[in-house]
Order: structure tokens, then sequence, then C-alpha cells
């Protein structure tokens, strides 16, 4: 287990809201980390910032313990994100948006990526724009694990989408996880989807992390379901 | 064949190294039966392989199975002496928690024995084959 | 990876150029279509360099990222691991590399048609001497500073309409901030420079300079910005944009200040006394042609000669003339010299330099001449003509050496009204005791006068009267003679015609000459014995024809007249010049055929030489030995043509 990334004082305001203040996390590789909050409360903006999405207002990063700026692309070569909302470049083809992001990542393994939609039954030549979300995000989903990413980012990427298609996304993590031991930041506040993949529970709250502990541990000291925790942290002082 | 209760207090890794426990000592798996692959499991159940492992290497640990490089687990040929033990281990574990439960409402030694006869007696017609496994 | 973006921007943006190039190629196959129609084609050709490029320009660079903006693809983009600055250069290349394909196809249009080429390098605007906006040259600026202004601005906004006018309101608004500034170094420096050729050169260099600024604010704030928040966006744009536009036009005035003035000054041409050409170009300096070598070398630093010329060169191989020192005075000359004709002996005679006790160092010239004999020189000082001091005149003489300097107070109107006259000497009399002063007027309606400064008796005269503001008198080649054309009214009607003065008797000759309204180019032939010159005379059409004249001068007869073409006639550069044999001449047509022409002893038009393209203004002409000298007013450039050959060499 080695230090992968390593946040200290993030913060991020927009206008007079400050969503993120002084944010620490350090992620280690090959563990899953799950990042709960509620809506609205900085887990999107925290993707956002780390791939570079958004600018940061304050904080450092360090990536293999060395100094990197937010967004800089040497770490996001390393990096697989799959947002909540879907973007996406409404001309291309599922094909095309494949062999774009071919040029960007080092490791990427096209036969998997070609595997990958097979498996998910995601037709080359489609239009992105004429796919449904869940679909869309299949393809997102698909596209950062072809880049053999070190970290893999998951911005609630399951919210609002039908069981089966909910099921596929957990299981083809879970697949990812068994193959490369990849490191996932999982964010999200479907608890119970969390509950059986998390290793590290991260709970953000008023802009910070009020928890950062080993699952299995907290679970045991609270002795009260996942769900019953979170809501205990964080209910009670919404502004 | 394994399932696990998210909503459990008893971390998973836990639920999955009883279970199999429990399936073994049931008699469904036999000493040198394979397991499935952490990877088969971890995608099969939808938990964090890393918890599968850990519950494989708690059970390796026990000596309950044994892994090959390449070949996979096994449940270890010498788990069958211990299938009694495991057995009773197990049940005396249920046991106790009924107990501690029943100590709970304030029910005495005596009181848990005659509410255990009567349920033995009673209550067997219908359960003891309808047992889920 | 860049070039995946660069592939995808095309890919993106292919309709768009797709439709920009349809409009191009159909705006060439109408105008080819348009038989006979050379106004019409000028039009198209002028409209699409004037409109189109710059048109599609701000165009392409507008819509630079509006793909970005559907679908919030520009967080999928800057999710990539890409660098923003990189995405944005890239951006750039990819969106120019469209441009430069419509210049491409507009490029493979005037290849394949003479016709065409020919009608784009035409198109010029002339905005003042000496400077002028090509079409071509211009119109791949605007493009380019367009482009720029959409691009830097189109990241900012994701509606294209909003992008495209807040970019054309930009651009137009930085193109006033960079004329106004051309035109504001321009008054102030206006010393320094010394041509409009330069202020051309500041309007383009603050557009650049301007472009440049706001597509540096653009990359830094492309690089920190937050899409996510529209308004910081502006907000910081305009941030980073007013330091850089400020430091633009800053740097815009330091740059064009410190340019050279290439093209800048002028060059005339003028005879000496034994017939070499003396070629005057400011700033450079006074060169000879030396005929033998085929070059020129120069013999003086800059200056400028006074413009009656003529008898400064003539007297006994001396030449005197004038070093102009900048910042001394806008008007005249200051540091008047005496040199011999090969440039050896130089001499100061007046102005700074010279030591301070001397009074000569505190006069300035502004009109000199040299006596036949090399041996007096008289002058005007500049400094009592603008104000005049009691007791002292402006006309002053002196020994060539510099010693015996005398003052001439000459009771007369010479030097008075200077409002309404302007006076310059002409030369001394054969006898070197009198000097010859024009009075010339500066509106018409008052006539000039030539008049006769005894420097003896300290008087003067008037020897000739008429109207009219001409001045360009010229001395015969043994400098004994004077001939100027004048023009006298009876009435209403006007006659035209040279006054010959014989500069030892003072007698004074007219030849009349028919024609109504000037006399223009009047040119000595070698032996002295004829006269060559334009006379304009009025036509049925209204505007005046030029016919060109030789009259023989004993006796005043006309020898020759032919009367020019209506296209030869509306060229303002015309010259003509004696060939060596005395027995021809060669005539400069600027404009209608653009070549010289060799004309026979009764007019009749011999040879011709057309000019090479690089000549633009080609206004003053010299013959030596068998060659010809050409200057280009314009790019300030000397020409010469062997006429045996006929081949041209640029030679300065």
């Amino acid at each position: 287990m080695s230090e992968l990334l390593r946040i200290e004082r993030l913060s991020k305001s927009f206008g007079r809201r400050s969503v993120l203040r002084d944010f620490n996390l350090t992620i280690e590789s090959g563990r899953v980390y799950g990042l709960l909050g509620r809506n609205g409360e900085g887990k999107t903006t925290l993707a956002r910032v780390l791939m570079g999405v958004i600018p940061a207002d304050g904080g450092s990063l360090h990536f293999k313990g060395r100094r990197i700026t937010f967004g800089a692309s040497d770490y996001k070569r390393e990096f697989g994100y799959v947002p909540e909302d879907p973007f996406f470049y409404d001309g291309m083809t599922v094909r095309g948006m494949l062999a774009f992001n071919a040029r960007f990542y080092p490791r990427w393994d096209g036969k998997r990526a070609a595997a990958d939609l097979d498996r998910f039954g995601l037709e080359p030549k489609a239009k992105i724009a004429t796919l449904s979300r869940g679909t869309k995000l299949k393809l997102e989903l698909v596209t950062a694990l072809a880049a053999a990413p070190e970290l893999l980012i998951l911005d609630d990427p399951t919210s609002g989408l039908d069981v089966p298609t909910r099921r596929d996304f957990l299981r083809d993590i879970i697949r990812e996880l068994a193959a490369s031991g990849t490191s996932i930041l999982f964010a999200t506040h479907v608890v119970h989807e969390l509950e059986r993949v998390v290793e590290r529970l991260l709970i953000l709250h008023g802009g910070r992390l009020i928890l950062d502990e080993d699952f299995d541990a907290v679970k045991a000291r609270h002795q009260a379901s996942l769900e019953d925790i979170f809501v205990g942290l964080v209910s009670g002082d919404r502004k | 064949m394994i399932r696990v209760d998210t909503t459990s207090f008893v971390p998973i890794y836990e639920q999955i190294r009883k279970e199999i426990v429990r399936l073994v000592a049931a008699g469904a798996l036999k000493p040198g039966a394979p397991l499935p692959s952490i990877r088969d499991l971890a995608t099969e159940i939808l938990v964090n392989p890393n918890t599968v492992a850990r519950a494989y290497r708690e059970l390796e640990r026990d000596g309950l199975i044994s892994t090959r490089q390449g070949s996979g687990s096994f449940i270890s040929a010498g788990a069958s002496p211990d299938v009694e033990a495991e057995r009773k281990a197990y049940l005396g574990r249920v046991f106790d928690a009924a107990i501690a439960e029943a100590g709970t409402f304030g029910l005495g030694a005596e009181d848990i024995l005659t509410l255990f006869e009567e349920r033995l007696r009673g209550g067997s017609r219908g359960s003891r084959k309808g047992r889920p496994a | 990876m860049y070039q995946a973006l660069f592939v995808k921007e095309w890919k993106d943006k292919l309709g768009l150029w797709a439709f920009a190039a349809g409009i191009l190629v159909l705006a060439f196959l109408a105008s080819a279509a348009l038989p006979g129609l050379d106004g019409r084609r000028d039009l198209v050709a002028g409209v699409i360099l004037a409109l189109y490029f710059p048109a599609m320009g701000l165009l392409l660079g507008s819509s630079a990222f509006e793909a970005e903006f559907r679908n919030d693809a520009w967080a999928y983009l800057l999710s990539r691991p890409v660098s923003k600055r990189g995405v944005w250069i890239v951006k750039y290349a990819a969106l120019l590399s469209m441009l430069a394909a419509l210049w491409l196809i507009f490029a493979a249009f005037m290849w394949a048609s003479p016709a065409l080429r020919a009608i784009v390098q035409g198109l010029r605007l002339p905005v003042a001497f000496r400077a002028e906006i090509s079409f071509l040259p211009w119109s791949l600026l605007l493009s380019l500073f367009f482009f720029t202004a959409g691009l830097s601005l189109s990241f900012l906004s994701r509606k294209g309409s909003t992008v495209l006018f807040a970019a054309l309101l930009a651009g137009l608004a930085l193109a006033c901030v960079a004329y106004g500034e051309a035109t504001i170094l321009l008054g102030f420096l206006r010393d320094e420079w010394f041509d409009e050729g330069k202020w051309l050169h500041a309007f383009r260099w603050g557009l650049a300079f301007m472009a440049a600024a706001l597509a540096a604010a653009s990359v830094l704030t492309f690089s920190r910005a937050d899409f996510s928040q529209p308004r910081k966006k502006v907000a910081a744009f305009v941030k980073h944009a007013i330091p850089l536009l400020v430091a633009a036009v800053l740097i815009t005035a330091a740059w064009t200040a410190l340019l050279p003035r290439t093209g800048g000054g002028y060059i005339s041409l003028n005879r000496g006394a034994g017939g070499e050409a003396y070629i005057d170009v400011f700033p450079a300096g006074l060169h000879v042609y030396e005929p033998a070598r085929d070059k020129i070398h120069r013999i003086a630093p800059s200056g400028f000669l006074n413009w009656s010329a003529g008898l400064s060169f003539n007297a006994g191989r001396k030449i005197l003339f004038s070093e102009f020192e900048r910042g001394k005075s806008r008007y005249g000359a200051v540091n008047l010299w005496i040199m011999n004709a090969d440039g050896s002996e130089k001499r100061q005679l007046l102005g700074s330099g010279l030591a301070p006790g001397d009074p000569r160092s505190g006069l300035s010239s502004y009109s000199q001449v040299l006596s036949a004999d090399g041996g007096r020189v008289a002058f005007l000082d500049e400094d009592a003509l603008r104000k005049p001091v009691k007791g002292r005149s402006p006309l002053w003489s002196m020994n060539a050496d510099g010693t015996g300097l005398v003052n001439h107070p000459l009771n007369s109107a010479v030097f008075e009204n200077g409002k309404e006259y302007f006076v310059c000497l002409l030369g001394w009399t054969a006898g070197r005791d009198g000097v010859l002063i024009f009075q010339g007027s500066r509106r018409s309606g008052i006539p000039s006068r030539l008049w006769l400064a005894d420097l003896k008796e300290e008087t003067s005269r008037v020897l000739l009267e008429y109207p009219g503001i001409g001045w360009a008198v010229t001395f015969s080649p043994d400098g004994r003679s004077l001939a100027a054309p004048m023009k006298t009214m009876d009435g209403a009607i006007p006659h035209l015609a040279i006054a010959l003065v014989d500069l030892a008797s003072l007698e004074i000759r007219k030849i009349d000459v028919a024609g109504e309204r000037s006399i223009n180019r009047l040119r000595w032939s070698p032996d002295g014995g004829k006269l060559a010159f334009f006379v304009r005379k009025e036509t049925s059409r209204g505007n005046g024809a030029y016919v060109l004249t030789i009259v023989s001068v004993p006796d005043g007869k006309t020898l020759a007249s032919k009367e020019m073409t209506a296209e030869e006639s509306t060229g303002q550069f015309y010259d003509i010049d004696w060939l060596r044999d005395g027995a021809r001449l060669v005539f400069n047509d600027p404009r209608g055929d653009r070549c010289l022409k060799i004309l026979g002893p009764d007019l009749g038009e011999e040879k011709r030489i057309p000019f090479p393209d690089a000549i633009r203004s080609p206004f003053n002409i010299l013959a030596s030995d068998d060659k010809v000298l050409v200057a280009d007013g314009l790019t300030c450039r000397l020409w010469r043509l062997d006429l045996e050959k006929g081949s041209w060499k640029k030679i300065y």
C-alpha cells in the first residue's frame, strides 16, 4: 500500500458559497474509498477539482509523493473518471469517442475497450447523442477502465439508473478491482451499494471530511447500519 | 450459494467466512471441493474482492481451506475431522447467542431450559424438515 | 494527442468551412463569368479582400469553442490529461489552418488567372504621400486580426452570436485605438518621422500587438478559468486583457519609433555641370552616378539641396549644399557646405559646428546660390525671413571660402509680405554683382515677380512680373542664361511664354507658347540650342491635355510638337529628359503604358521600354550617357535602364 494521492487543505468556493474548505485526504493504491455526502455538499466539486475540470481556490496536491498542480496532465493520465452527468461531444460516435481517448492515455487497451463494449451491448457506430443516460455512463466507464487507471473516480455514476444497470456497473467495477487492484474513489449517496465494496469510509460534511476510517472498524464501533451512521453524522445542521 | 447481508453489523468478510464454514459443517462442501475464485465469488455476490480475499485468508489460517498457485482454493482434506468440532463450535455459538438474548429478557437458566424444551417438543413438527439451508 | 484534437476540430467545423469555401468559389466563378466588366472585377476582388477574409476570420475564430459548450463537452475535454494551454494552442492552430486553407483557394485562383492577379496587385488605396494600403497584405492582416479577436473571446460565452458580436466590436474598437495611436504618434514625432509611410507601419504594428495581447489574455484566462462560473471567467479575462492591451499600445509606440525610416525622405535627380547625374537621397545623402562602374557613390552625408540647385552645380565644378540638422528647424536647411564636384575639400560655411564667436554659426540658409566662377555665395537667412530684424535683411553674401560675410539691406519690397509671397534665390548674374530673386505668390490673383538685386548699389528692381505661381526656372548648360515659364493674363485670356534671361546683359527675351494652362518640365538640350517642355492646354473635354513641344532657343521657333494621348495626359509624375545625343527625348509614362518612351526629333515614338513591376512610382528621370536613371518616389529607390540592352537594374 503506497501513497497514491495526497490532498491537503483543498478549498473551493462558488461566489460566496464555500463548498470545500480545508479538505484533506490521502488515497493509497489498491483500496476502495467510499465518499458519502449529502447532495450538493461537495462530492462532485471534489471530483471536478481533482480532474482539473474546474480550478481549486487553494490547497496542494501530491501524486506519489511529488508535488503537483491540480489538473496537471501527467497525473490525470493515471486516472479514470466517470461523472455524475455524462458530458460528451455530440457529433461523435461510440467508436470515435474511444479512438479520441486512445491518444491521451499511454496504457490504453483497445482490445479491452472493444470487449467491454460488447459485454455492455454498446453499438460502436451509435451516435453518442442518441444513447440513453445509462448507456452513456457505461461508455464513460468503459473509457475510464480502458485507460488502465491507477485511480478510478466515480462521481455518483449510478444515481437515477435502473437496478439492472446499476448491477452491471457494480459488477464491472468489481471485476476491475479483482483484475488490477485499481484504487477507487466512489462518491455516492446510494448507501447500500457502497457497503458491498467500500474499504475506507469517508464522510463529507461542511466542506471537509468528518470521517475517514476503516469501514469495518466504523461498523464495529457504531454497531449500526451504514445508512444510520451516515444520517446520524450529517443531519441536524443542514444550512 | 453465499449471501451477504449488508445491513448486518457483522463485517462482510466475517459473513463470508462463516457461511463457508457453515456449508462445510453442513456437508454441502466436502473436503477437496473447489471454491470459486476470489474474482468469481466477488463478481457473483457483488462484494469487494479484497473482502473475499480476506475471508479466504482467514479460512486458510484456520486450516479450513488451502490455496494452490494457479489452481485456486479448495476445502482442505484435513477439514473433515474438524467438521464435528466446527459443527459443535458453530451450534455452540448459535446457542450462546440465544442464551444471551434470553438473558436480556431477564430469564434465568431454569426458565431458559423450560422454554427450550417447549420449543423442541412443540415447534419441532414443522421446523426440522423445512429448515432452510 | 494534440493531433487528435487538431483532427477533431476539422471534423467539427468542416461544415462551416465548406460553406465559407463555397462562397469563395462562387464569387470567383461569378466574377469570371462577368465578361468585359473590368470595373466590376475590381469590385469583386476588392470586396472579397476587404470584407470576406476578415469576416471569415472572425467567424472561424468565434466558433472555436462552440462545440465545447454543447452538452458540457468542455468538462469532458478538460478532464482528459491535456494542458489547457495546449488545448488553446491546438484550437488556434487548427482553426488558423482552416483560414489558411481558404487563403490557399484564393491563391490557387490567383495563380490560375493572370488577369485576376493583375487586378489584385493593382488594388491599392493611397492614404498619404508615399503611404498606401495595398489590399492583399491588409486583407491578410485584418483576417488574422479578427480571427485572433474572435478566438480569444470565444470561450467566454456559450452563445455563438454573442461571441461573434463581441469580437466584432472588440476588433473594431481596437482597430480604432491602433489608428488613433498611429495618428497621435505621427503628430508628436513628425520631426523624427518625416513621412506618412511610418504612420501605416504604426497602424499595422498596433493591430498586430493588440491581437497578440488579446491572445495572451485569452490563454492566461483559459488556463485558470472556472467554466462553471461564467461571469468570473469574463471578469478574469477583462482583468488580464486591460494591462496587456495597454502594454501593446506602449510597445507599438516604442517599436515604431525605433523602426528605421525606410523609404522615408525623398529622392531627386539633378544634372551637374559636366552632365553628371547627382542623386540626392534624404536621409542617406548626396550621391553621384558613375556610368563606367554603373554604380552610385556617396559624396556628402544627408542633406537636401536647395531646390533651385541648377547654378549650384555649374559653377567651377563646385557644389554648394545644405546639411539638414534634425530638430533644429522644420522648414529650412542649416549647416551650409561647399565642396568640389567629386566630394573633396568639404568646407562648412554656415551653421553650428563653426566657432561660437563666428557670426556664421548663428545663420542658417533657406536658399543659397553659387556664382558661375565658384567664388561667391549668396544666401537667404531663414530666421530673418520669418522674423524680420530691423536694419538687417535676410540677404547675405560671402566668399566661397567663408570669408567676407556681408549683409545686404536692400530697400525694397522683396522681403515684405511673407504671408502672400515666398522668396528664393535663383542665381548670380554673370558679373557677380547681382543676384536674381524670385518672389512667388502663394495664391492666384497676385502676380509673381523676378527681381534683380544689385549688391554693389544695394538696390533692387523687378525684371519680370507675371501672374501665376510657377517658378520652375532652369539654367542653360553653359550657365549663361535662365529660362522661366510664365503666364500673363490679357483680360480673361491667358498667354503662356518662356522668358529667357541673359545673365550677363540682363536682357529678357520671350518665346510665346500656344496653350492656356501651364508650362511644365522645361528642359534645355545638352548644347543649349533647344528647349523641351510640356504645355497644358484646354480641350473640349474640359480637362487639360499635354502637348510636348520643342522650341529652338535662338529664334523661338517651334521645331516639333505632339499632343499626348488622354492616357498619357492623366499622368501626374511624367517627366522628360534629353538623351545625350541632343536629338532625342526620353519620356516617362508612369500610369498609362507604364514605360519609358524614346521619342525622335519629330517626337514620334521610336521605342518603348516597360517598367519592371517593382518600380512603383517613377517620377524623375535623368539621361546619363546611354543610360537612363529613374527615381521611384514611393519606395525611394533608384533604377538604371541600359538603353542598348534594354535591361533594368536597381542601383539604390
